[in-house]
Order: structure tokens, then C-alpha cells, then sequence
């Protein structure tokens, strides 16, 4: 597998049309549905902080946090 | 005069049987090649009794092909000492078995009455005993109490069970025919790709059960949790503070909690309702396998594999009925008041026995699930003729108070709840008794239920909001399987047999797909079912499994034949493994990086080398073969730090920390025992303590005596 096919955050191959694998890719999808439940339950919300609060998290699940990680980590290279 | 060779399943088995048909004269001890034989004989019948050791023959390739070829088709029945590693008493035992046949001229079956037992004596008449599953008959009992021994020796089938022996068979030659293959499959794969030998397995059970454990660990490591909010509320009755509930158990916004906070803080509320209801508890149903096994593993933490190994132990001292039983019936036939009767002379059962034996008619509140071949497991009224270990100890009072708690009573419960009314908002204060106690006082302190008193209150009363705030909460991700609740997953989706789950469970963490006590999915796991899924997603396919497992119900049910199940197999899996051969080196390849992350990381402590701060490492002492905890910078800092660990068993490094020291901590799995968990660190720290307590000892118990030397 060559490394434009790998999953940036693991050594799974990405899946079609995703920048992600299966895993990553499903927690990605998570991360993005569950933003407007957050959004409403604390009146206002940005992205920013709502990562910061799912990061904290004890519940919150490793591959979203790694997700959170590599949006972050990018961030700062971009 | 006959001679009637009996085999049963296990040696205390054949004493047992040997015991009860010897009656008054006591059965004589053979020894042949160090393989004990019992004989008790009168004019008429000489009868020897000897035990298989579970199973004596295994299904094996035909032939000499070497372990790594696959795909394999053909196969055989062979004596095990010659098919498997560490085997050799088997060989020894069909020897004697065999040569003792010869004396024989009748044959019965003894082993346990289910599938395995069948199969077991069925192997050992036809292959040991030159073909005498023939003329061989049958052996039914599910206790090993001398009356039932020798009710079922009178009542002998009059031939073997041969429909339940093909199930077995067909069952052992399915699996045989999916582990052997897909199993070396995956092995060669990764050998090929990488060099390194990975011992890989999966199986027609094994696999479904490893992908319930991979989507669970897939569901937690995807979830995002979802914030709510509650309220904490506390009413003030007559000064007495009661914890309210809110008639809304959860906002999905904070500010409408915040608004109720602001509309009730403060304020006075009135006792609008007042309702009573009372709930009736029946007993429970007595014990099947699984419920046992799930009882046990919630008030004991046993493990299903050593809960079934505890309640084999009871069976084998005649302490309780066969336990692997799918029923939740108790015949009449077993006599409860003899049971009850043997049991009182047990003082700690005594105050239950008497009151149900003096209580009138006995009848207990069965359960639907059935089993042909035995009852539900229940106590045989026998009292322990040897000290039983503490955990044996459990398992007895568990299976003997939930056989008595089956005839309670129905036990009624109170529960009562009052309303609250504040402006438009509701609240409740609920509180729960029990009125009558039934068939709960006799399964105590399996049983219990927490009782809320209320105070007094009255229709109309007035009562104060003493305190209400918002406590911010989240949604949570599904809980991991443990070992019983993964369990009971097998047994709903219908794979697997009573028999054989808990083995399975037990593989997963052998074969490092698991780790913890709470199951989680390791990196190797999660990449078995991956390729499994990508090619060959079948094989972890819940329902095909289900679909085999019934063809071989059929067997057992005489409407499908053996032949026919392999042959299905054999068709179903030939070009699935065709197609794994050609893409052997791909599956390898993905194989690899796996293997080699999860080696490294199941040697790497994730606490740093408290001297250097480099890694911390197992590693085995190449001078004596002992393994330690060292430090990976020996190498380039010269550090020297070690710290011993368990030299038996399979080692796991362990999320958890120490509470006491903060160190990671390693667990122990072994056959047979309770997994371990413990701190290399605390246990040097103690031994250090202990050396310096000692010497202190010494040179204190030394002073006096210098003291006198020098005066």
C-alpha cells in the first residue's frame, strides 16, 4: 500500500473518496452530526470549543479524539 | 459369567459408578500400566469400570503433511497422544483401555449424557475397544449419587446414543475443517510477509464471537458523546431533606433546566398526589448453565470458564447435578424433599429447608428453557465429605440457595410515590419496602433490593424546594463486553455450544485479540476481522453460523447426516480458500505492520524508566530465561533499572496504574486460575521493607547478645 493510500492516522487503507479509513472516517461523520445537538444544548457553540470540550472527555471515543488531534496538528502546518 | 466394561467421561466418574454398583462390597483397584480399572464382581457379572480423560481421539489431517499446508480436506479420526502436543497419558490409557476390551463382552457408555459424553465413550468403544459401539449400550444419569448410578445402570438404552455421537462428530470435523484452514491461512500469510512466526487462529465460532467484540470496541472508539443536563433537587418534609426527581429526567438544553432552577428555587410546593402500588416478585427459575455462569461472574467475578470448571468439580463430588444443562426444569423425579432433607443436615440451610419442608406442597417456579438429556442444575442434598476450597464453597451456596429460593414464595414489593407540584412544575419523591420477603430470604445475599423510606406526607401539604441546581452530564458509549456478558451474546445469537463458549472467550485473550477484564479489542483483533471481512466475510458472518448450527441440530434430530454437513462445509469453504492462497502475500502484508505494533506494544510499559525516562520493556534474560521488566536505555545510557515479574502464565501490560505507586500494572492469565493483576513496583518496594524489617530484627535480636559480650 503506498503511503497516499494509507489513513493518516493509522496504517488502514484510506477508503474511497475519503481522506480517512472506515474508522476514522465513521468518528469524522460522528464528530460532524453530533456538532448541531451540542450547538443547541448550550445555546452557542463554536467548532473551537466544542473540540476543546469533546477532547476533555473521558467518554469520548479515541479515534474521534485523534481525529480532533490531526484537525489541530493541520492547522498549524496549513 | 459376563463381563461389562463401563467408560465413563472422568476417573472420579468411574470410582463413583464403580462405588454405587458394587453396593455394600467395595470396589477393587486395578492398575493397568498405571491406568486405574474398577472391578466389583458377583456370580453372575463382572463388571470393570474405567474413565476416558475427556476426549482420547482428535480429528487430525490424513497423512504427513506438514503443519504450515493448507488448504486441508481430508481427515480422521486418530488417537490424540498422536495428534496434539503434550498427549502422551492419552496414549497410555487407550493402550490399557484396549487391552482390557478384550476381557469384555459387554460395553456401556457412561460418560456424561450430552454431546461431548456421547462422543467421547462413542470414540473410545469403536477405535479402543475394536468397533463395540455396535453392541454397546447406554448409560443416562445427571447426578453421580449412588441411587441414580444405579437406577440408570438397571435402565440401560438398549444401544448408544449414535444420532447425539455424529453431532458431536460432525461438530468437532466442522470446526476442525475452519480453524485448520483459516487459521493457517492467516499464520502463513503473515509468516510469508514478514519472516516471523504469529500464531493467527480464527474459527467457525471463534470468529463471529471476536467481531461482537470488534463493533463494540469500533462503536466506543467512534463516540462522541452528547451533552444533557438534570436536575439535583432537594425537598425540605417536616425538616426531614428527600432527594426529588424532576418529572423532566433530562434537558437537551441547559437553558431550560436553568429556567425550571429559576422558577423553583426557593419556593414552596404542594403534595398534590400520593400513590401506592405494590409489585409482586415471583422466584426465580432454577439454574441453567449460563445463568450460573452469569450469577457467578456477578457476585463472585468467576470467569464462565472457571464458574464451569468450580460447578464440574461439585458434580464430580456428587455435591450437585450435571451443570451443563440447558433447562430451567426440576422434575419431580429429582425428590425435593430428599434433597431438602440432606441438605438440612447443613446448619446454614437448615432454617430455609425446614420451613419449606414444613410448608406443604413443593413446586418450583420453572423457567421455559428446556433439555432432553438433563434437569436444571440443582444441589443432589449430599454433604461435602471434604473441606471444599473458598471458591468451590461459593458456587455450592450459590447453586443450593438459588435451588430453595425457586420454591419461595412470591415476594411483594411497595413502592410509593408522591407528587409535587411548584408553579407548573412537577416533582417526584419516590420510596420502596418490601412487604413480603417470600423466596428473597432464602437467596440472600444474591437477592437484595434497597429500601427509600418516605416521611410522612399527606395530600395538600405544603413542602419547601431546600435546593435545586443543574448538573451538567454526557451520554455514554455502549459498555465493553466482559466475559459473561459476551457470553450470553454467543448464546442469543444461537453459536457455539454450552460447552464450548467459555473456551472461546478464553482463546480471544490467548491469541491477544483481547485484553482487560473489561474486553477490549486489541490492534490484531481489529485487523483479523478486518481481512476476514474483506475477504471472506462469511466466515464472521453471525448468521451462516447459526445456519450450521442448526443443520447439526438436525443431525442430533436424525433428519440430516454427518457426510452430508462436511461435505457442505468442505464445498462452502474450498474456493473462500482458494482465493486466500492467491492473496496470501496481500493479507500478509496487511498482516504485518499489525503484528509487529501490537508486539511492541505488549512489551512496552507506557510508564517511563523512572532512573533514565527512557522505555520500559519485558524482556527475557538471555543467561537464565526469566523474564523482567527492564530499561531500554541499558543500551545507550548504561541504565540498569529492572524490576521483577510473574515467571508463569500469559503476561499483559494493563491500561490501569497503581493506586498506591502510580506504576503500570501487569496481569497474569493462566489455565485454571484467576487472572492476576499486580505492581512489579509495590512488589519490590514490600520486599525491600520486608529485607530491611528483617535485618532490623537481627541486628536487634543480635544487640543483647553483643551487649553481653562486652560487659
Amino acid at each position: 500500500m503506498s503511503e497516499s493510500d494509507q489513513c493518516p492516522l493509522c496504517e488502514r487503507r484510506k477508503e474511497q473518496l475519503s481522506e480517512f479509513c472506515e474508522l476514522h472516517g465513521s468518528a469524522l461523520e460522528k464528530i460532524e452530526s453530533a456538532y448541531s445537538a451540542w450547538n443547541k444544548g448550550y445555546g452557542h457553540l463554536t467548532k473551537q470549543t466544542y473540540y476543546d470540550k469533546l477532547e476533555g472527555l473521558n467518554e469520548t471515543g479515541r479515534a474521534v479524539k485523534e481525529i480532533i488531534q490531526y484537525f489541530r496538528n493541520k492547522e498549524k502546518v496549513d | 459369567m459376563t463381563t461389562t466394561l463401563i467408560v465413563t467421561e472422568k476417573p472420579d466418574a468411574a470410582l463413583h459408578v464403580a462405588e454405587a454398583l458394587g453396593g455394600k462390597r467395595k470396589p477393587k483397584k486395578i492398575s493397568v500400566s498405571g491406568v486405574p480399572f474398577f472391578e466389583v464382581a458377583d456370580d453372575q457379572e463382572r463388571i470393570l469400570v474405567c474413565s476416558a480423560l475427556g476426549h482420547l481421539y482428535a480429528v487430525a489431517a490424513k497423512g504427513k503433511e506438514a503443519r504450515s499446508q493448507y488448504p486441508v480436506w481430508d481427515f480422521s479420526w486418530q488417537p490424540k497422544n498422536l495428534v496434539e502436543r503434550g498427549q502422551k497419558r492419552q496414549g497410555k490409557w487407550i493402550e490399557s483401555i484396549a487391552k482390557v476390551s478384550k476381557e469384555a463382552d459387554q460395553f456401556v457408555n457412561a460418560c456424561d449424557y450430552d454431546l461431548e459424553g456421547s462422543l467421547i465413550g462413542y470414540t473410545v468403544l469403536k477405535y479402543a475397544c475394536g468397533g463395540a459401539d455396535r453392541k454397546a449400550r447406554r448409560m443416562k444419569f445427571s447426578t453421580l449419587t449412588p441411587k441414580e448410578l444405579r437406577e440408570a445402570y438397571s435402565n440401560l438404552s438398549p444401544e448408544l446414543d449414535f444420532t447425539l455421537a455424529y453431532a458431536g462428530m460432525c461438530r468437532h470435523e466442522v470446526d476442525w475443517l475452519y480453524g485448520i484452514n483459516l487459521s493457517r491461512s492467516l499464520t502463513q500469510s503473515a509468516l510469508k510477509a514478514s519472516n516471523r512466526y504469529s500464531t493467527l487462529s480464527t474459527g467457525r465460532v471463534q470468529g463471529p464471537t471476536l467481531r461482537f467484540v470488534v463493533d463494540r470496541e469500533r462503536e466506543i472508539q467512534c463516540f462522541v458523546p452528547n451533552p444533557y443536563w438534570v436536575l439535583h433537587t432537594v425537598i425540605e418534609v417536616d425538616g426531614k431533606l428527600v432527594e426529588a426527581e424532576s418529572r423532566i429526567e433530562r434537558f437537551d438544553a441547559k437553558t431550560d433546566a436553568e429556567k425550571i432552577v429559576n422558577e423553583c428555587a426557593d419556593k414552596t410546593g404542594v403534595v398534590e398526589k400520593l400513590e401506592s402500588r405494590t409489585y409482586r416478585l415471583t422466584a426465580p427459575t432454577p439454574f441453567d448453565l449460563s445463568a450460573l455462569q452469569s450469577e457467578a461472574y456477578r457476585h463472585f467475578g468467576f470467569t464462565p470458564r472457571v464458574a464451569l470448571g468450580l460447578a464440574e468439580r461439585l458434580y464430580l463430588d456428587q455435591l450437585i447435578s450435571y451443570p451443563r444443562t440447558s433447562s430451567q426444569k426440576l422434575p419431580p423425579s429429582i425428590n425435593y424433599q430428599d434433597v431438602m432433607k440432606g441438605l438440612s443436615e447443613l446448619e446454614a440451610y437448615r432454617p430455609i429447608t425446614t420451613k419449606l419442608l414444613t410448608s406443604g406442597t413443593l413446586v418450583p417456579n420453572e423457567g421455559k428453557k428446556d433439555d432432553p438429556a438433563h434437569p436444571a442444575v440443582y444441589p443432589t442434598g449430599t454433604v461435602p465429605k471434604r473441606a471444599l476450597d473458598p471458591r468451590e464453597q461459593k458456587i455450592f451456596d450459590l447453586v443450593v440457595k438459588r435451588f430453595l429460593a425457586t420454591f419461595g414464595e412470591t415476594a411483594s414489593k411497595q413502592s410509593d410515590k408522591a407528587t409535587i407540584k411548584v408553579g407548573e412544575n412537577e416533582f417526584y419523591l419516590r420510596g420502596s419496602r418490601i412487604l413480603e420477603k417470600g423466596w428473597i430470604a432464602f437467596y440472600e445475599p444474591y437477592a437484595k433490593f434497597d429500601e427509600i423510606t418516605l416521611p410522612p406526607l399527606r395530600e395538600g401539604q405544603q413542602v419547601k424546594i431546600s435546593e435545586i441546581t443543574v448538573t451538567e452530564k454526557y451520554t455514554q458509549p455502549a459498555p465493553r463486553y466482559n466475559p459473561s456478558s459476551l457470553l450470553r451474546s454467543m448464546e442469543e445469537a444461537e453459536i457455539g455450544t454450552k460447552a464450548t463458549r467459555a473456551d472461546i472467550v478464553e482463546t480471544l485473550y490467548q491469541r491477544g485479540y483481547v485484553k482487560e477484564e473489561r474486553m477490549q479489542a486489541t490492534p490484531l483483533a481489529f485487523r483479523i476481522t478486518e481481512i476476514l471481512t474483506k475477504y471472506c466475510p462469511k466466515v464472521i458472518d453471525v448468521t451462516f453460523t447459526r445456519e450450521l448450527e442448526g443443520m447439526m441440530d438436525q443431525i442430533e434430530q436424525g433428519k440430516e447426516t454427518r457426510e452430508h454437513v462436511d461435505l457442505a462445509t468442505v464445498d462452502y469453504l474450498k474456493p473462500i480458500l482458494e482465493d486466500l492462497k492467491v492473496k496470501e502475500s496481500e493479507i500478509g502484508q496487511e498482516l504485518t505492520a499489525t503484528i509487529k505494533e501490537m508486539k511492541m506494544a505488549e512489551i512496552t510499559l507506557s510508564v517511563p524508566c523512572p532512573k533514565c525516562g527512557d522505555a520500559l520493556v519485558v524482556v527475557r534474560s538471555k543467561k537464565t530465561g526469566k523474564r523482567f521488566i527492564g530499561c531500554s536505555g541499558k543500551w545507550k545510557t548504561n541504565c540498569t533499572f529492572s524490576l521483577p515479574v510473574m515467571q508463569f502464565g500469559v503476561l499483559t501490560l494493563l491500561d490501569k496504574r497503581c493506586p498506591v505507586c502510580g506504576f503500570q500494572m501487569v496481569q497474569n492469565r493462566s489455565k485454571g486460575r484467576r487472572p492476576m493483576v499486580s505492581c512489579s513496583n509495590c512488589f519490590v518496594n514490600r520486599m525491600k521493607a520486608g529485607k530491611a524489617k528483617a535485618q532490623e530484627v537481627t541486628v536487634s535480636q543480635s544487640l543483647p547478645a553483643k551487649k553481653q559480650e562486652l560487659t
